[in-house]
């Protein structure tokens, strides 16, 4: 498949303009940049896209969430499940907006478009028709800060939710997968080696080389995905979805039910839930429901705190279950609302 | 009380996990097993005839 290049005077012109005003091929360049010169795109570009700035406002929801968790436990899990929820909102503003990658050189998620369209004919319509399957992000950098703020806000849950230090159990889980998944989609991608690069086995095994063995993480032909990735073909393009299809195929069949089409099977579905709700369920019924949501005795809790003279003791917000001193400094928040409204 | 239908989906989750890291591991394992085999059967650079 040729690369993209301007042919009318007015496509040369627009490549030219484009160029000079983001930097994208250096300054001052005076013949029409090609879409692999023009692929690095402007910082600001990638990272305040509408599907990152998602991202970023989930990162204030879940630090909101931590914030308000000492005297606010209701508010911090609507804020904490506000976070995890608009995880699907970003995929879906960068293929409602067409912010899907690319750069210069057309723009392309899933596969549906490639490197060799013109900038901006990836559109609406096209990504309408074409759209991949599941809530994908637009750039490399919004996949892992995508990932990674769901991670965040789960292991935070985790962390509130289970006594003892035991969140951290999940949460290294879930931050190990994050690592490995990314490892091998980087070197998919990047054509980095099995294991990325820095991997001693990347410098040691040559590509085509005796020690490309089938379990190796190269890309290798497989008739599912398309691989081996193309040449100028973005990494989070290729190694996004690609990896999942090749990644699982030894897998046995109950975790490909899980991983088939995107998570939008029954398996994968009760997966999601269980990833998403169950650190929001037990930190609802460990920090939550024990004194909020409990509507009577976190009544009778306030009541008593709003008594003059008691002592500020240190607070935890898991212990809101028991109406005594150490609980008010928790719920200080709520005194003057609860003394105005009981 | 539904709340408790979410662990079951969780240990799903957890062993779909559990299943990616075995798997990257043994490809690490794999890879350096083959590195190793290469070099052992890749001909001695330098030395000199007798």
């Amino acid at each position: 498949m040729q690369p993209w290049r301007p042919r009318t005077r007015s496509q040369v012109r627009s490549k030219r303009h484009m160029g000079r005003r983001w930097g994208w091929c250096g300054r001052g360049a005076r013949r029409a940049p090609t879409p692999a010169a023009c692929r690095p795109r402007p910082a600001p570009q990638v990272l305040l896209n509408a599907p990152n700035t998602v991202g970023w406002l989930r990162a204030a929801l879940l630090a909101a969430a931590a914030g308000a968790a000492p005297a606010a436990p209701l508010a911090a899990w609507w804020l904490a499940a506000a976070s995890l929820a608009l995880d699907a909102a970003d995929g879906f503003l960068a293929r409602r907006l067409g912010q899907v990658g690319g750069g210069a050189g057309g723009g392309l998620r899933g596969g549906r478009c490639d490197d060799a369209r013109p900038p901006g004919t990836c559109t609406r319509k096209r990504l309408a028709t074409g759209a991949p399957l599941g809530p994908l992000q637009a750039t490399g950098f919004g996949a892992a800060l995508d990932v990674l703020l769901d991670n965040a806000a789960r292991a935070w849950l985790w962390c509130g939710a289970l006594p003892g230090g035991a969140g951290a159990a999940p949460a290294l889980l879930e931050g190990a997968v994050f690592a490995c998944t990314h490892a091998v989609g980087g070197a998919r991608g990047r054509g980095w080696g099995p294991l990325g690069q820095s991997g001693a086995a990347a410098r040691a095994a040559p590509a085509g080389g005796p020690q490309a063995t089938a379990h190796e993480l190269r890309p290798r032909a497989s008739p599912r995905s398309p691989s081996p990735t193309p040449a100028g073909r973005r990494p989070s393009q290729a190694s996004g979805a690609a990896w999942k299809s090749e990644f699982f195929e030894p897998a046995p069949r109950w975790a490909r039910a899980v991983m088939a089409r995107g998570f939008r099977s029954p398996a994968g579905a009760a997966a999601v839930a269980g990833l998403m709700g169950c650190p929001l369920w037990a930190w609802a019924v460990r920090c939550g429901a024990r004194a909020r949501w409990r509507a009577p005795r976190e009544r009778c809790m306030l009541r008593a705190c709003s008594k003059p003279g008691l002592p500020a003791l240190a607070h935890d917000h898991t212990r809101l279950a028991a109406p005594t001193a150490g609980t008010c400094r928790a719920v200080h928040g709520r005194r003057r609302r609860c003394g105005a409204g009981c | 009380v539904w709340g408790w239908l979410l662990i079951p989906c969780r240990v799903l989750a957890a062993a779909v996990e559990a299943w990616v890291l075995v798997a990257y591991a043994r490809r690490l394992v794999d890879a350096d097993l083959a590195a190793a085999a290469a070099a052992a059967a890749s001909p001695p650079s330098g030395g000199g005839g007798g």
